[in-house]
């Protein structure tokens, strides 16, 4: 239990960049292109985001949120049933019960998925943009960089992430990157000192 | 096009308050053009970051300036917001807790400037009064006992199932439905024999009296943890231990993502008897005194985020398992 100071300071941090952040700025955080996305939503149709956990499925619909903000987002937590609207965003759409009536009766939807559901959209009647998300090394470097960057607490230096760190995180975490960045919550937890982070 | 940045610059170069205190600074402003400004918001907070969902709490909100600001100057606006006790700074490995002073302004028809600062609370020297946590822990009751007994008539159940399906099949799908099936069926029966131990264990040892001298410790207080129980049947204690405990405790994510993440980062044990026997109807009364670390953290409980104390005690007897119970207790800001 050390003597308290300022949190990370010694890091040129103002808090570890690798523990939870809120919704808001989870958007804010993601590294998506999603001007396609947007643009489907705009002119009416379905989008949805596939890919397994930890790959950046919510952090796609959070950023594609930012541009409908008046849509209602749904998290599910259970099998559950969901009321249509115009737009409508539902992460984890593969517990909704009811969703063959939803897709019917939305004019536009966003969707995050372990497993596609574009033929029921189709049946549905709707057009289909799909995102198979997944992060290559630069889009990876990008997510852990824009991390960093969100905690600094000001101008100078800031642990870093070399190539041959971010190829170490690819190399053990694949593309999962909710288990790149819970290990370097660990790591960040223990630095002493700025520099390259070693993974 | 038209910019205007806000600065928190905080009196006390350390930023380290005691509860209680005056925190003082000013808002520096900067604008390029002339700007309105509906508000200046001014907001003490404290946040949680670290592994957990993060939890908030706003403690006061002021608004320093409405007007209009004209480039070329600069504005400072002085604050003074007292502090309340608590919650204290603490930085931890899943749980941190930190006060923020946040500045925003509102400006129509632009992006709201904001800005930030941290600053350290360090809890109140002064001693509270302190009442004695007394709790009486019963044996399981009835449902404990009904919940595992229906989990081992579902696990032998299904195992037995399997069994006699198995009897039915031929070649591969036999030996793979017997082998599931023994292993539920046994899965079925350890339940069992478990909750059973388990139960006459807690009918033998009877109600558990547990005492902590104070409800609400500091840092450096002594604490005595206090056990009295009456056996219903002889017993051989092989040993009574309090192990004296903190740990953060963080829930990360929702619904499926939903992950609870447990940081133990203080125990101490203390042997309140080794092994001795116990006659029925005769009283034992068992006590241990423990000292809290001088630098130990406060208690913390908001959403997601807590950090906890408490004295877990645990009674052994011999050929019988283990009953084990926890009373928390605060450690005050």
């Amino acid at each position: 239990m050390p003597a308290l100071a300022l949190p990370f300071a010694h890091l040129n941090l103002r808090f570890n960049p690798f523990g939870e952040a809120t919704p808001s700025d989870r958007a804010r955080l993601a590294v998506v292109d999603i001007d396609r996305f947007v643009d489907r939503l705009q002119r009416g149709g379905a989008v949805e985001f596939v890919a397994a956990h930890g790959r950046g499925k919510s952090s796609h619909l959070l950023a594609l949120h930012r541009h409908f903000p008046d849509a209602p987002f749904i998290k599910l937590e259970s099998a559950m049933r969901v009321a249509p609207a115009q737009v409508l965003f539902i992460d984890e759409v593969d517990r909704v019960a009811n969703r063959a009536a939803v897709f019917r009766q939305v004019r536009s939807i966003a969707l995050g998925t372990h497993s596609s559901v574009a033929a029921e959209l189709r049946a549905a009647g709707l057009e289909v943009e799909s995102g198979f998300v997944s992060a290559n090394a630069d889009r990876l470097r990008d997510i852990l960089e824009r991390r960093i960057e969100w905690a600094r607490r000001g101008a100078g230096a800031v642990p870093r992430l070399s190539e041959s760190a971010i190829a170490a995180l690819r190399s053990r975490f694949g593309d999962d990157v909710r288990a790149a960045e819970a290990h370097l919550y660990d790591r960040f937890q223990t630095l002493s000192e700025v520099g390259d982070v070693e993974v | 096009m038209s910019k205007s940045e806000l600065k928190i610059s905080i009196d006390k170069p350390d930023r380290i308050y005691r509860g209680g205190e005056t925190v003082t600074g000013a808002v520096e402003v900067y604008v390029n053009e002339r700007c309105e400004c509906k508000a200046l918001i001014l907001k003490c907070e404290w946040r949680t970051h670290g592994k957990g969902n993060i939890a908030r709490g706003e403690v006061t909100s002021v608004n320093l300036f409405s007007g209009t600001w004209e480039p070329g100057a600069s504005f400072a606006y002085e604050f003074s917001i007292q502090l309340p006790a608590g919650p204290a700074t603490y930085h931890g490995t899943y749980l941190n807790v930190d006060w923020y002073l946040k500045a925003q302004a509102d400006v129509p028809w632009a992006i709201d400037p904001k800005s930030e600062a941290d600053f350290v609370l360090i809890p109140i020297s002064a001693r509270v009064p302190a009442k004695r946590v007394s709790e009486i822990k019963k044996p399981s009751g009835a449902c404990g006992m009904g919940c595992m007994l229906v989990m081992s008539l579902i696990f032998g159940g299904v195992g037995v199932g399997l069994l006699v399906a198995s009897l039915q099949q031929s070649g591969c799908a036999t030996l793979m439905m017997a082998g599931f099936g023994a292993l539920f069926a046994a899965a079925g029966v350890w339940i069992l024999v478990s909750s059973i131990r388990k139960t006459i264990a807690e009918k033998r040892l009877g109600p558990l009296h547990l005492e902590l001298s104070g409800d609400r410790a500091r840092g450096g207080d002594p604490l005595t943890a206090t056990v009295r129980f009456t056996p219903s049947a002889d017993i051989a204690l092989s040993r009574v231990m309090a192990t004296l405990q903190a740990f953060e405790r963080c829930v990360s994510g929702s619904g499926t993502n939903t992950t609870t993440h447990r940081h133990t980062f203080f125990t101490r044990d203390v042997q309140l008897c080794g092994p001795r026997g116990a006659a029925a109807g005769a009283g034992v009364e068992l006590r241990g005194e423990f000292v809290l670390p001088a630098d130990a953290p406060p208690s913390f409980n908001a959403s997601d985020n807590e950090l906890t104390w408490s004295v877990k005690f645990v009674v052994s007897m011999e050929g019988l398992p283990d009953v084990s119970r926890d009373v928390t207790f605060t450690v005050a800001s």
